[in-house]
């Protein structure tokens, strides 16, 4: 019985394979609507996730099984002061398998150690998201037809988000990657991602404060929410929109083919009159979540 | 009043000079570089400026007479002017509708009294827009700019060639809203991926390319000069192109909505509502192709104001329409623009001069010594969002509230008038 904690616990021939399934599903949707039929997925969301909640919830369903679970932490046991390792236990006597959130780093693979059947790991406070990794990879798969020699911009955030440090150990095990990391100064890639993940593969990398310098030299435009509370002030807003807000004068100076990604929820990094440019896949990336997720779930439940 | 223009980038004969304007009774005398100010001169300094010329709308809905709860004149224009748009063409879907000379005499009244820059009225096509008996095409040819019965399509085709004859003789141009009803099946949106999965009934493609195929073999029987309303399907766009490269007399438009939105970006608001809907991805793309190959000749805005309520029901029950002057050229500009879709003179052409030649409206040769001084200038940095209760038309339901967008007219002038001033920049 396996389980989905860490990015890392997959090989990359399995994310190839998963990938290869996602794309199965999505060709031929049919033939996987009573895979699951009979199996039920709990989720247990400890801290509100309403989009990834649901796309596990749809992945599930659209296999024909059957979902249950919570979806905050003060309506559930945790509030009587149950621990993970119970709930797990618990819980294992009611589902096939569960997807779990938590504020904590680390809780998920408590649940899994405890559990007796397979965990997904839904997030855990800021250290992993490994189904949202898995999105981000198939997205790229499909819009660019590659995961190999690809210059992939990283722009926002870069300091607190999980999701490009995550994005980044995943790419960096394919060949020919050149990451450019754009934030401000402020909002760097911390010195221990750099070192254990930057500084080791076979990949390059360089950083930039400027996202209209290096634009045009990208396949993929990684774009990330800065949370309204680190800028707050119209002034800040106006000296860092060149830094991290995709304004629609650089999409003038970029490839044609350019695939802009986002995890959102977006703030205001993306306006929306880039939302009907061909080149914004970040809604398309939201189905590619769910094709990830049912591939996923039947991998770990190993149904064939 | 002899107005100076210093410094400003200058749209003349196809591209952008920088020089200066000197306007004088209505007229621009003078365009070249450092032209002296001398005291009876008010001069504005228009450095890092563009000044393009004014704009044309050769699809609007002024409402009045007959609505002016959703839009009069005097708002209508004023929004126009204020957006950079020194001509208008009013469509004819009012009460009374404009199909005898009585019945536009009522409308022309209220130009001639209330209008702040000039409004070209259609006529009607039929008589009501009921689409069987046709207007006193003979007796309004002389006052109105084109006929049409926007609003509805023209469902009989011996009425719709009986007319073309008739347009044809009078050398004036049809201007159709192509719609068959017979294939309209209830729907309310674009039948598309977004009703599916919402459940809503969809209007199908096939609703306006057939009118379009429809009417440009009448174009071929009839050599009438012939305007597509609002296209919105790619369909019709390929029709049109055909329709073209054999040489019939046949021209389009299409509205910044289907150039800027699909129908996966909808949501079940009226601010989404208008018809043609907004259509696919596909479409909206053909149509951006169309802007770039000539083939789609010119961006109006069917600018279509209703009151608040008649806008509150959703996607079902809201009337169609949306508001458009006041968020155009920022749009387009923003939004096509800016990103590298179409080149800065190509959107100038395409609101400015190509109606203007078109619908036969002065001022098709732009900006020109000797010329009229129908002019407008833009600051393209200036950046904000889009709020439309600021805007002057009643009208205030758009799908861009909210969107960011760069481009502020600072002024505009209608035969060296100025009929908008920007008084926060000034």
């Amino acid at each position: 019985m396996r389980s989905l904690i860490d990015i890392l616990d997959l090989s990359t021939e399995e994310i190839d394979q998963l990938m290869d399934c996602a794309e199965d599903i999505i060709a031929n949707p049919e033939l996987y609507e009573d895979k699951c039929r009979g199996k039920k997925l709990a989720t247990l969301f400890y801290e509100p996730s309403t989009r990834t909640r649901l796309s596990f919830e749809a992945a599930m369903l659209e296999l024909g099984g059957k979902v249950l679970g919570f979806s905050d932490g003060q309506s559930s046991s945790a509030a009587k002061g149950e621990s993970i390792a119970d709930t797990a236990r618990v819980v294992s006597a009611f589902a096939d398998i569960m997807a779990i959130r938590h504020p904590k780093e680390g809780a998920p693979l408590v649940a899994a150690m405890n559990a007796t059947i397979p965990v997904i790991n839904a997030g855990d406070g800021g250290h992993n998201h490994p189904t949202q990794t898995l999105t981000d990879l198939l997205t790229i798969r499909r819009e660019k037809g590659r995961t190999d020699s690809l210059t992939i911009g990283l722009c926002g955030d870069l300091k607190f988000g999980r999701t490009v440090h995550s994005l980044l150990q995943a790419m960096s095990r394919y060949d020919g990657i050149r990451f450019i990391l754009i934030s401000p100064e402020e909002l760097q890639v911390p010195e221990h991602v750099k070192t254990d993940i930057l500084e080791t593969g076979n990949l390059s990398y360089m950083e930039t404060d400027s996202l209209m310098q290096v634009i045009p030299d990208l396949d993929v435009l990684y774009m990330t929410r800065v949370q309204r509370e680190r800028f707050i002030s119209e002034a800040d807003y106006v000296r860092l929109k060149d830094t991290y807000i995709l304004t629609p004068d650089k999409l003038k100076i970029a490839r044609r083919d350019l695939s802009i990604l986002h995890p959102l929820p977006r703030v205001n990094e993306i306006p929306s009159l880039i939302d009907s440019d061909p080149r914004a896949c970040y809604f398309k990336q939201v189905l590619y979540g769910k094709y990830i997720r049912m591939a996923l779930i039947l991998k770990l439940l190993e149904v064939d | 009043m002899r107005y100076l223009i210093k410094n400003a980038n200058v749209y003349t004969k196809g591209t952008f000079i920088k020089c200066d304007l000197l306007i004088e009774g209505g007229i621009i005398t003078k365009a070249e570089q450092a032209i002296p100010a001398d005291a009876s001169c008010r001069v504005y300094d228009f450095s890092r400026r563009y000044v393009f010329p004014g704009f044309a709308d050769v699809h609007v809905h002024l409402r009045e007479p007959g609505f002016s709860y959703k839009e009069t004149i005097k708002s209508g224009t004023m929004a126009a002017a204020r957006s950079g748009y020194t001509a208008v063409c009013s469509m004819p879907n009012l009460n009374p509708v404009p199909d005898s000379s009585a019945n536009l005499e009522i409308q022309l009244d209220i130009i001639r009294s209330d209008a702040l820059i000039p409004v070209y009225p259609y006529g009607a096509i039929t008589k009501g827009e009921k689409g069987r008996q046709l207007s006193d095409m003979e007796d309004i040819a002389g006052k109105v700019a084109a006929f049409s019965d926007d609003g509805k399509g023209v469902q009989c085709e011996q009425v719709m060639l009986e007319a073309m004859k008739r347009a044809k003789a009078l050398n004036r141009l049809i201007a159709a809203h192509c719609e068959d009803e017979r294939l309209l099946n209830g729907g309310y949106i674009h039948q598309g991926e977004y009703a599916r999965k919402h459940s809503h009934r969809g209007i199908p493609s096939e609703s306006e390319w057939r009118q379009v195929e429809r009417d440009i073999d009448l174009v071929r029987k009839t050599g009438c000069a012939y305007h597509v309303c609002h296209v919105s399907t790619k369909e019709s766009v390929e029709l049109i192109r055909r329709a073209k490269a054999e040489g019939l007399d046949v021209s389009c438009e299409t509205a910044p909505h289907y150039l800027l939105l699909h129908d996966m970006l909808l949501s079940d608001d009226g601010r989404y509502k208008m018809n043609p809907p907004i259509r696919s991805y596909e479409d909206m793309i053909s149509l951006i192709e169309g802007i770039c190959d000539g083939t789609v000749d010119m961006i109006a805005t069917d600018h279509a104001p209703h009151s608040e309520e008649e806008k509150s029901g959703g996607l079902r029950y809201s009337l169609n329409g949306i508001t458009g002057l006041e968020c155009a050229f920022p749009l387009l500009y923003t939004g096509l623009v800016e990103t590298g879709k179409i080149p800065l003179e190509t959107l100038i052409e395409k609101i400015s001069l190509v109606p203007k030649k078109r619908f036969t409206l002065p001022g098709d040769e732009g900006i020109r010594v000797g010329g009229r001084a129908d002019i407008t200038a833009f600051d393209l940095e200036s950046e904000y969002e889009i709020d439309s209760r600021k805007f002057i038309s009643r009208g205030k339901s758009t799908p861009f509230d909210g969107y960011r967008v760069k481009g502020k007219c600072l002024l505009t002038m209608v035969e060296g008038r100025i009929v908008w001033e920007d008084k926060e920049d000034a």
